[in-house]
């Protein structure tokens, strides 16, 4: 590459234009600008020297000055570029605080990345009627995408490695022009948060309807690789962490979780439906279930078995059951209840659950004592936790609880756990779930499944040691659900 | 046409003028008549011979004259009757002849044929490195259950495309089920294929087949059998890692194809040098044959890398050619 001439990026409106320096100025090629951007990028890696003079106009002129300000590591001989011509940037730029109402430094905290999408996006939707919109840009980015602008540039970090574009199988807007990851991060997160359909994103996006699915997915495969980190089973302190707020907050010594299942509904083509995906409500859906801590963090799911299965079933489709069977889960030390009875450790679940060893349901039956009504009042508050971040997950992530139009039931899977990774990072990058967009209703509204009638022995035992032991401690411990976030 | 088959042959060293079908012949042992040209093999149709004279009578004269519109139009079926009905006329030898090159020109041009073609067509890996030839039993002895079974297609579906596409699809199917006890009867019951996440799995994804019958639910872990399907799983990370380990050149690994392809040609025959004869007789057929015979596209351009890259190599070689080796020696 030492013998590359010194081009001219002739960067304008109606073309882009790469051209010989001088003399050689007749050997001009006119190329589209998604592979002008490539040949700059090849450039720029390979003889970064050869690049000395770039004639700025039109719209991208914007990205290439401050992608060349960024890189000042040109050699020294480089000559200074021209000067540019004014370009649209400063006048978007402009605009931005005008229409922001003086509002905190747009450009601060989204430097590292490109932030044209977004104030282009903003100034599109951000007065969209029949929507209660904030003014406040940071809250208009919450509302519109469900984190903060930091944790979404760390979710754009985790999967830009698979989403930066590469000519010439870029993806490519309208416009021309390659997307920017985080204006792809933006589109798949737009998507999964409205749940609106791919036309309208793209609408709100200046995107066709093709390219939001395709960018969703690349989003969503790219996202079940690179952040599974942040949806596991805790390790023995984080567990004992866990353990010890949910014993603060409900009195349930050795308590781990609480697990509950949800369906994602969908419609199915007429021509393959299947009655194995009818459920009981005559919905076609698929089982999502959780086990979450106090933060309402998803530490085990499964998702993808057919909605028509009892819970009872699924749980024991389920990893989590084989591994609490074979006492590879939930087999942490055990605590002495003030009876001095053995205490394993355990999760709540409400009914439809099978009492087990290590799954505390609530008694049944009216007319119950009151110790055992003590115990169903404090395992159904713990138990809520899960109910909680079913209805946090479906309110904050719309998709998964619109009805899905014929969704592909070997992808819908990915797309749920998607949701949850999504969850899950905005409890652990600190950002507060928003409550406000929750489901209000239940999250899975309708389904009224049977009771499970299966009894363990030992869960038996187990539950009766746990109803003495919050009996005898009920003085000591009070239900403060104001402990948990 | 000069010699192809030198190494192996001392004979045939010395006959620099002699057709390479002759030389194939003969190292195979077999007397044919001088006249008796390629195209004897090729085609049914005694007008299009151009040695129309010959005492030796065109072996699919009758059966030409059978189906004479077949023939002209349809390559394919043409094919399927190459395998000549010689009772009457051509001697053992002579029939064992013709099997022999229908066989090797139908396995060459993908013709459909004779068995012994079945028998070649294993070897070749030109698309489908699974073969499609699926046993009833084949399934039921790998996954050790009875699974709702779907007839095999009959055997005259082998001209249709859409009917073996079906079979295929089926047999698929078939395979993928899922491994279960011997005694399960499976065949009441309603299958459904599912995609399950389980973070408390390893690797998380699996896929799994739910076979139901009302309240009864049986699940069985489904085995991906296709390489295709199994790319498509793979999923963004994983592709952009296969990318990076496919920017090798493919040429190495197709090489083992040609030699194949050599191998069946010269089966029987006394070892050949590798390195040389295999390019040459395929660069040989490839001039010879291919014009002479109208094929379908799709083979056409499989076969037609074969061949090109074949004579790229002899010329990286500096084996250019026929002219080349007689040249050499």
């Amino acid at each position: 590459m030492n013998d590359v001439r010194v081009p001219i990026f002739v960067v304008n409106k109606e073309k882009t234009e790469i051209r010989d320096q001088g003399r050689h100025a007749r050997s001009r090629k006119v190329l589209h600008r998604t592979q002008i951007e490539w040949l700059y990028d090849g450039l720029e890696r390979a003889a970064p020297q050869s690049i000395r003079y770039i004639r700025y106009s039109g719209h991208l002129a914007a990205r290439f000055r401050s992608r060349r300000a960024g890189k000042r590591s040109t050699p020294a001989g480089a000559t200074p570029m021209a000067p540019p011509k004014k370009s649209k940037k400063p006048k978007r730029k402009a605009k931005d605080p005008s229409k922001l109402g003086e509002k905190s430094n747009p450009h601060a905290e989204l430097k590292a990345g490109d932030t044209e999408w977004w104030y282009t996006f903003w100034h599109k939707n951000g007065n969209a009627a029949g929507l209660s919109i904030p003014s406040d840009e940071d809250e208009a980015f919450k509302y519109f995408f469900r984190v903060s602008k930091k944790t979404f540039e760390y979710i754009c970090s985790l999967v830009r490695q698979d989403l930066v574009s590469r000519p010439p199988s870029g993806l490519i807007n309208i416009e021309g022009r390659l997307l920017s990851v985080e204006k792809q991060v933006a589109i798949a997160m737009r998507r999964l948060a409205s749940g609106e359909s791919q036309v309208s994103v793209g609408a709100a996006f200046g995107v066709g309807q093709s390219t939001v699915s395709q960018v969703t997915w690349r989003f969503i495969e790219s996202m079940e690789e690179r952040a599974r980190h942040h949806l596991r089973w805790p390790d023995a302190d984080r567990m004992e962490h866990t353990k010890t707020k949910l014993e603060a907050a409900f009195g349930l010594p050795n308590c781990c979780g609480a697990i509950d299942a949800t369906h994602i509904i969908m419609t199915l083509p007429a021509v393959e439906s299947s009655d194995d995906w009818c459920d009981q409500e005559s919905n076609y859906s698929m089982f999502l279930q959780g086990v979450v801590d106090q933060e309402l963090r998803f530490l085990d799911i499964v998702t993808g078995w057919p909605g028509s299965m009892t819970v009872s079933r699924l749980l024991k489709c389920s990893g989590f059951f084989k591994l609490c069977e074979s006492g590879k889960r939930l087999n942490g030390p055990l605590k002495m209840s003030a009876q001095n009875s053995e205490i394993k450790e355990f999760i709540v679940g409400d009914a439809t659950y099978p009492l087990l060893p290590w799954l505390m349901t609530p008694y049944e039956g009216k007319n119950l004592p009151a110790s055992m009504i003590c115990f169903n009042t404090k395992q159904k508050a713990a138990r809520l936790l899960a109910a909680r971040a079913l209805s946090q997950l479906k309110g904050g992530w719309r998709i998964l609880h619109k009805v899905m139009w014929r969704p592909d039931k070997h992808k819908l899977p990915s797309i749920i756990l998607v949701c949850c990774l999504l969850h899950n990072i905005i409890i652990d990058t600190g950002d507060e779930l928003n409550a406000e967009v929750a489901l209000s209703d239940h999250h899975d509204i309708g389904y009224k499944e049977p009771s499970s009638q299966q009894v363990d022995p030992q869960g038996k035992t187990m539950r009766e040691a746990l109803t003495r032991h919050l009996q005898s401690s009920d003085s000591l411990y009070q239900a403060r659900p104001e402990m948990i976030t | 046409m000069l010699c192809s088959i030198s190494t192996s042959t001392p004979a045939s060293n010395s006959k620099s003028d002699t057709n390479w079908l002759d030389r194939l012949h003969s190292s195979r042992g077999f007397s044919v008549p001088a006249h008796l040209h390629l195209d004897h093999f090729l085609s049914p149709n005694p007008c299009a011979n151009p040695n129309p004279s010959t005492t030796f009578p065109p072996p699919l004269e009758k059966e030409a004259s059978d189906s004479p519109q077949e023939v002209s139009t349809n390559p394919r079926r043409r094919k399927k009757h190459l395998p000549p009905p010689l009772d009457d006329v051509a001697p053992d030898e002579k029939k064992q002849l013709f099997d022999l090159m229908g066989g090797v020109l139908a396995e060459l041009f993908v013709m459909g044929g004779p068995p012994v073609v079945r028998e070649f067509k294993e070897k070749g890996a030109r698309k489908q490195s699974n073969p499609r030839v699926c046993v009833p039993s084949v399934s039921a002895s790998i996954d050790g259950c009875r699974v709702p079974l779907v007839t095999s297609p009959p055997s005259s579906a082998d001209n249709s495309v859409a009917e073996a596409k079906k079979s295929r699809t089926k047999l698929r199917r078939k395979r993928g089920t899922a491994a279960g006890p011997v005694d399960l009867d499976l065949s009441a019951y309603s299958r459904t294929d599912v995609t399950v996440i389980d973070t408390s799995c390893s690797g998380w994804k699996s896929e799994k087949v739910i076979f139901r019958k009302g309240v009864m639910w049986k699940v069985r872990d489904k085995k991906v059998w296709t390489l295709s399907r199994k790319k498509r799983r793979l999923g963004l990370v994983g592709r952009l890692a296969n990318e990076k380990d496919k920017e090798q050149p493919h040429a190495e690994s197709k090489v083992p194809a040609g030699e194949e392809l050599l191998a069946s040609l010269v089966e029987g025959s006394a070892p050949l040098d590798k390195n040389d004869a295999p390019e040459k007789i395929c660069h040989q057929i490839s001039n010879s044959i291919r014009q002479k015979i109208s094929r379908s596209p799709r083979i056409h351009s499989a076969k037609d890398s074969t061949f090109h890259r074949n004579a790229a190599t002899n010329q990286k070689n500096g084996i250019s050619g026929p002219k080349a080796s007689a040249k050499g020696r």
